[in-house]
């Protein structure tokens, strides 16, 4: 992990004066430039789609990384580094989540590009921390959290591109409408599991925003970064917990490897104990482009909706809005 | 500890004045200057724009390379037989949403690694690599051990004396191999080694391998004929590819163009290397391809821009100093530094070298014995400092931080 300027910054923000502004909550200062068709890139496609949701049509908003691409490890090539210096504005998650980009943007902000770090415009105490105290970056996965990044990049927009604000503030308005709705669907089908069985294992640890919204005890066998490793012992550990609290189900996701998941369950048969693989779980990216897993909100449905049915719950078959499909 | 420069003292009372109990960000920036000829180091304060001391070292440098942390550098003495490792005095010490600044008197420590002919010297994960020409090994030394060693360095072999190079990887390092061709033993590979000797791996498609820069968990090496990159992973297993320098110079063919130095640029998962007399080779890993950059001129000496994301500080042939972007060679500043420089006469004078740190450019200029500041923002000269002896390589280190 880089080192010491990464725990210093939330980036975010310059003024037209080209001051670097060090507080997550500054925003981004107009020019007087009409920024209708201003280039936006993210770097991953849950914050790009929150820009989106406020931006609208009045920005164009790309994501650097694709479906299935880890960006705990990502490594930013030429063709991404030139996108990045070709955008007017650059959204980002922060916290290291993007771990050996979080220089990059430094140097971006430095050098007067309006950048911001979206998990880094949240308050602090809504943070979850990691073993090491790192704060966990994984904030999308409670709606409520997302909801007040929502306003954060509103905020960003407004002062980007003050012309827009009117259609920025109504975008903003609406999604967390839906963000609300999200949540209570979440909390319903949540609590609909048997609070005993109410255990989630992944992968890594990039589920306890959602553990800690909707009381679900969460167990990645990896850290928080994907770059960590699960000793045998933590794997030996695990096992011994599903067997004892007889968990039926572990979770696999699609942008980490599932080679941990796979030596948990023969771990288990060896001792008696039949756990399957729930689902693939959407942890650090989201589904296919331009398809509903796709979107945060589809992608926070099959979420919640795979985990409830694993573990014992009553979600519906299609999930929150009847659009996931069979057999996922 | 000997007396500070009167200007950084100065700078420390002025804030100290100004604000007792106020923090201020400021900046310490010093060049460190080896002479060919003389066991010396000098130490330039450049924000005074002023030699501030000379070091007496155990035999002249004929390297001095980045060192294990931000603080440091190493002076190499190949001749001699050793390494030292010089203390620049300005460290930085993070403390989240701001880094603390301290300004020390520099210092040097002399052989914490000896052998024949050491060469290329540098540290990855924790550990420091010292080849030593001489013998073909590789010596190992905990960084966080020095300068007082507390046990003699781990040896790897690499079978065969030759001027290689050494990185740690983890708990294993990857060194280069030869072969002998006609009367010498030449580069042709890396070896991936444990540190008990182990061979693990060999990559052997890397002929005359010379010039090596680790980004993340890839390291690469410069070859004839493209640049080697292998990636190894936690569990220690290894792979390679080879990416192949762009056929078409863009004005022609690519005349055998080849890089010798590899220098990662800040931010971006990417190295620089010579590409051919008039431009650059842009070595991206992650996406798989080698990009050639032209630049306004002959090269005569470049290195990554510290300051401004994605581009190269370049000394041309005419004396010009220029930033250029790596990604499509434009040229955002130039500034006349030196008189012109004689590229084609082989074993000619020391060439002029560039540094750069926090708010400081500075050409070495061997020939007229000064050094030419520049302001790292518009490369407007700022002033020139006079040199007495036989300068000829140069380093910069600086920091930006508060000082309480």
């Amino acid at each position: 992990m880089p080192t010491t300027m990464l725990n210093r910054r939330h980036l975010l923000v310059l003024a037209a004066t080209g001051a670097a502004a060090l507080s997550p909550r500054v925003s981004m200062a107009a020019d007087g430039k009409d920024r209708k068709g201003a280039r936006v890139v993210a770097t991953t496609a849950h914050v790009a789609d929150l820009v989106r949701a406020v931006a609208g049509e009045r920005l164009a908003v790309e994501n650097l990384l694709g479906e299935g691409i880890d960006p705990h490890t990502y490594n930013l090539t030429r063709t991404d580094t030139g996108k990045l210096l070709a955008a007017d504005a650059v959204f980002f998650n922060g916290l290291l989540l993007e771990g050996r980009m979080t220089e990059t943007f430094q140097r971006l902000a430095a050098a007067g590009k309006p950048v911001l770090a979206v998990a880094e415009a949240l308050p602090a105490d809504r943070l979850l921390s990691e073993a090491e105290g790192s704060p966990d970056p994984h904030v999308w996965m409670d709606p409520t959290l997302w909801a007040a990044a929502l306003d954060a990049v509103r905020d960003a927009l407004i002062a980007f591109d003050p012309a827009g604000a009117e259609g920025y503030r109504a975008s903003a308005d609406a999604y967390r409408t839906r963000l609300g709705e999200l949540d209570a669907y979440a909390r319903k089908a949540l609590s609909s599991v048997p609070a005993e069985r109410r255990v989630l294992v992944t992968a890594h640890d990039a589920f306890s925003y959602l553990g800690r919204a909707y009381a679900v005890e969460v167990v990645g066998i990896q850290g928080i970064s994907t770059e960590s490793e699960a000793g045998l012992r933590r794997i030996e550990e695990l096992v011994a917990m599903l067997v004892d609290r007889k968990v039926p189900a572990v979770f696999v996701e699609t942008s980490v490897t599932d080679r941990n998941v796979r030596a948990l369950i023969d771990g288990a048969a060896a001792r008696g104990h039949r756990v399957v693989i729930g689902g693939s779980l959407y942890s650090d990216a989201m589904g296919a482009p331009g398809s509903y897993e796709g979107t945060y909100l589809g992608m926070m449905d099959h979420n919640v909706t795979v985990i409830s049915q694993a573990l014992g719950g009553d979600a519906p078959a299609g999930g929150w809005q009847g659009r996931l499909k069979a057999g996922r | 500890m000997k007396l500070r420069s009167l200007a950084l003292a100065a700078t420390a009372l002025a804030v100290l004045a100004a604000s007792p109990v106020q923090a201020k960000e400021t900046t310490a920036a010093r060049l460190f200057i080896a002479d060919r000829e003389a066991p010396t180091l000098t130490v330039v304060d450049l924000q005074a724009g002023a030699v501030e001391t000379k070091i007496e070292m155990p035999a002249p440098a004929g390297y001095l390379l980045p060192g294990p942390g931000q603080r440091d550098l190493f002076a190499v003495h190949g001749a001699a037989g050793s390494v030292s490792l010089v203390d620049t005095g300005i460290a930085l010490e993070d403390h989240g949403d701001h880094a603390d600044l301290t300004v020390e008197t520099p210092a040097v420590w002399p052989a914490i690694a000896e052998g024949p002919r050491p060469s290329h010297t540098l540290a990855k994960d924790g550990t420091v690599a010292v080849f030593l020409d001489g013998t073909g090994e590789a010596l190992l030394i905990p960084a966080a051990e020095l300068p007082a060693l507390a046990s003699p360095p781990v040896r790897v072999a690499s079978g065969l004396p030759h001027h290689g190079v050494a990185v740690p990887v983890g708990e294993n390092v990857l060194i280069s191999i030869a072969e002998p061709q006609g009367e010498r033993n030449v580069p042709v590979g890396l070896a991936l080694k444990s540190r008990d000797g182990a061979e693990k791996a060999v990559f052997r498609d890397c002929p005359r391998l010379h010039g090596e820069a680790a980004i993340g968990p890839t390291v690469i090496a410069g070859c004839q004929d493209g640049v080697l990159a292998v990636t190894v992973a936690k569990d220690g297993t290894a792979t390679a590819r080879k990416l192949p320098y762009p056929k078409d110079a863009g004005d022609g063919p690519n005349n055998n163009a080849r890089v010798w130095t590899l220098d990662p640029v800040p931010g971006m998962t990417a190295a620089m290397g010579e590409g051919g007399r008039d431009a650059l080779f842009l070595v991206d890993p992650a996406g798989g391809e080698i990009s050639r950059v032209a630049l306004p001129g002959a090269r005569v000496h470049a290195i990554p821009d510290p300051e401004v994301f994605a581009h190269a500080l370049v000394l041309t042939a005419d004396g010009t100093l220029h930033r250029v972007s790596l990604l499509d060679g434009s040229v955002a500043a130039s500034a006349p530094v030196t008189g012109p420089v004689d590229l084609a006469t082989r074993g000619g004078p020391p060439r002029p070298v560039v540094a750069a740190t926090v708010g400081h450019v500075a050409v070495l200029d061997p020939l007229r014995r000064e050094v030419v500041r520049l302001d790292a923002k518009t490369l407007k000269e700022t002033g020139r400092i006079p040199l007495d002896g036989a300068p000829h390589r140069m380093m910069a280190a600086g920091g930006r931080g508060t000082v309480h």
